[in-house]
């Protein structure tokens, strides 16, 4: 077992990163160490990753390493909001002390280069903005070859081979590097000295259509989130106005200064952009989230971000002049509006709206879509049943069918008696059969039947008879 | 009545529903019915459905069906359906092409799953209040009585939204105080239609429905009525079949 990370005071005990656990505990015999969980440290690498897309929105933490966490953050187009390059990697490490974490800070033209300086130029504890060019070469030079983001076996054989830093190497033939060590090991050289450039993989998709809200003190209370909500709502609405569009949904992010990210999201049925019905929206969303304790708002909230990802054009309409189809129009938009709140209350697979599959079994004929889900925008049809099917089913049916003891006639006729949930009913009325057979065993022949006293069930004999020689009988739908 | 008991009642009826003049409503085809009930089923009030027994539950429910399809036959806007999830649903979930079959359009259909009784009476305030909706139907589960505060929301937002609520109760939902009115359903068995020497085909449906309690309806000593109704889902009615054929129900020995 090996130390792979330490707090102040270990160092200044003089520990160190890959040190034997057994020599750590021999210099230093209280050491407290906790076993390492690299699925927390991921999912916690990437909580942070979300919150650090206050500064840019294209975040992405460093993969195909072993314990080593860092996050690539393009600020392109970024970096005046904070007062340049060297205001924002101030900003950074602020940040990150105030979250307790020792953090270091490089901007360089690419990621490669960035990366080799962050962890190992000197200057990088309190950010280091390096210059373009031959500068550039020649301060990524100087660095360890571990800075090009290879793995410990590659690192340690060009160690062996005396090539200890990247100015080293990159004064070798690349020819002989690629065919000894592989091409990956020339091209993290060309992308660490700012040669060629590399795509980061952002963790949240880019949503063009957003604005952010700073704060200038940390909300607390829901009273205040709910103002500041509204505002934000107001201003993106302005947004969509500009382009003429309406939202399906809005993605709220809000930031809270300990470093976690809440996300509160409204759906609604049809595109639109008005602001109040959308902060009435997410005023729900915020009171369902509370209800169930799921908003807990820490510290403070100090930047709101809301987004539309999914956009619409919208076209100017009309009022009609028609009274009956305004009044038309107008009742399909309250129903709209209905349904976009009640989806937020209780959520959108909750409220919802039959849909039709083309299928001969009973139970799988129907679907339930939701009313404003913006995944499934568009796939909301108005979907109609087969007529001649919907006029032989029930009006309920049974989650699964339930078996009953039914004396029928012989060999397929109609059951004359049957005894269900300890109640035993006498056919009066049937209608039938109609058979629906999936495969001969599974086969059913369905009777619509009334008993003496006038209640209605649909019932069905599993397996064909004559092929069977015990079918069975089971209850599927009331109300038929 | 005495000119001047009269315009008091109408005083009285005005402060109550909040509405002055008449009242507006429903019909739902079958005359006598809508008679006692006042014209119909009423508009901006809680109409309430009540099993006579556990067994008329489902009874309850396909006569609510029926007056769902009566609404949306005639009115503009959706039908929202909204369910209190917390009951058991021991009479199983609602089957789309079986309620196309009766004449609710599934495309005009809104379904609303509340996950307790709670969501259950603030989301049907919220139906309520909606204007333009061709009706509510609301299934209580037992669990979901309205105490006098509540039930007096759901009144007024009905009265807000001009809206068609039918509370459909089961057995043990306690009465829901301010409704306009009250029907206790019974199943009833329907007229069989003959079909050669088998047994006969059930009819269209039918219930026996019993008026508890109509406001501005018929006066309250002959208020325990109780009617034969069928639902035509042609012409999507209730109607009373001819007394001729209230008959006993013929059996298909006859066609032996």
């Amino acid at each position: 077992m090996r130390l792979i990370a330490l707090n102040r005071a270990a160092e200044e005990a003089g520990l160190s990163r890959g040190m034997m656990l057994a020599g750590a505990k021999a210099l230093v015999p209280d050491l407290m160490v906790a076993d390492s969980d690299h699925g927390e440290e991921t999912s916690d690498l990437l909580a942070l990753a979300r919150w650090s897309m206050r500064w840019t929105p294209y975040v992405a933490p460093v993969k195909g390493l072993t314990n080593t966490y860092g996050l690539f953050l393009d600020i392109t187009g970024c970096a005046h909001l904070f007062g340049g390059e060297d205001g924002i990697l101030a900003d950074m490490l602020r940040a990150m002390r105030g979250l307790g974490l020792t953090a270091r800070a490089a901007c360089a033209s690419t990621p490669g280069a960035a990366f080799a300086l962050a962890r190992f130029a000197p200057d990088a504890k309190g950010g280091l903005s390096a210059p373009d060019g031959r500068a550039l070469r020649a301060l990524v030079g100087a660095l360890p070859i571990e800075g090009l983001r290879i793995d410990e076996m590659k690192a340690s054989a060009l160690r062996a081979l005396g090539l200890k830093t990247i100015g080293t190497l990159a004064g070798q033939s690349s020819a002989a590097l690629a065919r000894r060590f592989g091409i990956d090991l020339v091209a993290a050289l060309e992308r660490a000295q700012g040669y060629e450039d590399e795509a980061i993989d952002p963790v949240c998709e880019i949503i063009p259509r957003r604005v952010r809200l700073r704060l200038m003190e940390p909300l607390m209370t829901r009273d205040g989130l709910e103002k500041a909500v509204g505002k934000a709502v107001g201003e993106i609405c302005i947004l969509l106005a500009r382009y003429n569009e309406g939202a399906l949904g809005l993605v709220v992010n809000l930031y809270r200064v300990d470093g976690m990210v809440l996300t509160l999201k409204g759906g609604s049925g049809r595109p639109h952009r008005d602001a109040v019905l959308w902060a009435r929206v997410l005023r729900e969303r915020i009171e369902a989230l509370s209800q169930g304790a799921g908003l807990d708002l820490g510290f403070g909230i100090d930047l709101i971000e809301i987004g539309a990802p999914i956009v619409q054009r919208l076209e100017d309409i009309v009022a009609d002049l028609d009274p009956i189809a305004a009044a038309a129009l107008a009742s399909a938009d309250a129903l709209h509006r209905l349904a976009d709140r009640l989806s937020a209350r209780l959520g959108a697979g909750r409220v919802t709206r039959f849909g039709a599959v083309a299928s001969w079994v009973p139970e799988q004929a129907v679907t339930r879509v939701a009313m404003c889900d913006a995944s499934q925008a568009g796939h909301v049809a108005a979907t109609d049943f087969p007529a001649h099917i919907a006029a032989r089913r029930p009006a309920m049916l049974l989650e699964c069918a339930q078996p009953i003891d039914a004396i029928a006639e012989v060999p397929d006729g109609p059951p004359r008696q049957f005894r269900w949930r300890a109640l035993s009913f006498k056919v009066a009325c049937a209608q039938g059969p109609e058979r629906i057979a999936c495969g001969e065993e599974q086969a059913r022949d369905y009777y619509r039947v009334e008993t003496g006293e006038g209640h209605r069930f649909w019932l069905y004999r599993q397996g064909l008879p004559g092929l069977v020689e015990r079918p069975r009988w089971y209850v599927h739908g009331i109300g038929v | 009545m005495r000119q001047d008991l009269a315009y008091l009642r109408a005083q009285i009826g005005a402060l109550e529903t909040g509405t002055h003049g008449e009242a507006r409503v429903l019909a739902t085809g079958a005359r006598a019915f809508d008679e006692a009930l006042g014209g119909g089923l009423a508009l901006g009030g809680v109409s309430e459905l009540v099993p006579a027994s556990f067994m008329d539950e489902p009874a309850n429910i396909s006569f609510s069906l029926a007056c769902g399809a009566i609404m949306m036959a005639q009115r503009p806007g959706d039908l929202v359906i909204v369910q209190d999830g917390g009951q058991a649903r021991s009479w199983g979930s609602f089957y789309g092409p079986g309620l196309q079959g009766r004449g609710l359009a599934c495309a005009r259909i809104m379904l609303v799953d509340a996950p307790d009784a709670k969501r259950f009476q603030a989301c049907l305030e919220e139906c309520a209040r909606t204007q333009g909706l061709a009706g509510v139907l609301a299934l209580a589960g037992a669990k979901s009585g309205f105490n006098l505060a509540g039930a007096r929301r759901i009144q007024l937002a009905a009265e807000h939204g001009q809206s068609l609520v039918l509370l459909v109760q089961s057995l043990r939902t306690p009465p829901f105080a301010p409704a306009r009115a009250r029907l206790s359903i019974t199943s009833a068995p329907s007229r069989p239609i003959p079909q050669g020497p088998s047994l006969p085909a059930p009819g269209p449906p039918s219930w026996r429905v019993r008026l508890e309690r109509a406001r501005g309806g018929i006066k309250p000593q002959f208020s325990h009525l109780a009617f034969h109704l069928e639902y035509d889902d042609a012409t999507h009615r209730l109607y009373q079949p001819a007394a001729l054929a209230d008959r006993p129900p013929v059996t298909h020995q006859r066609w032996a």
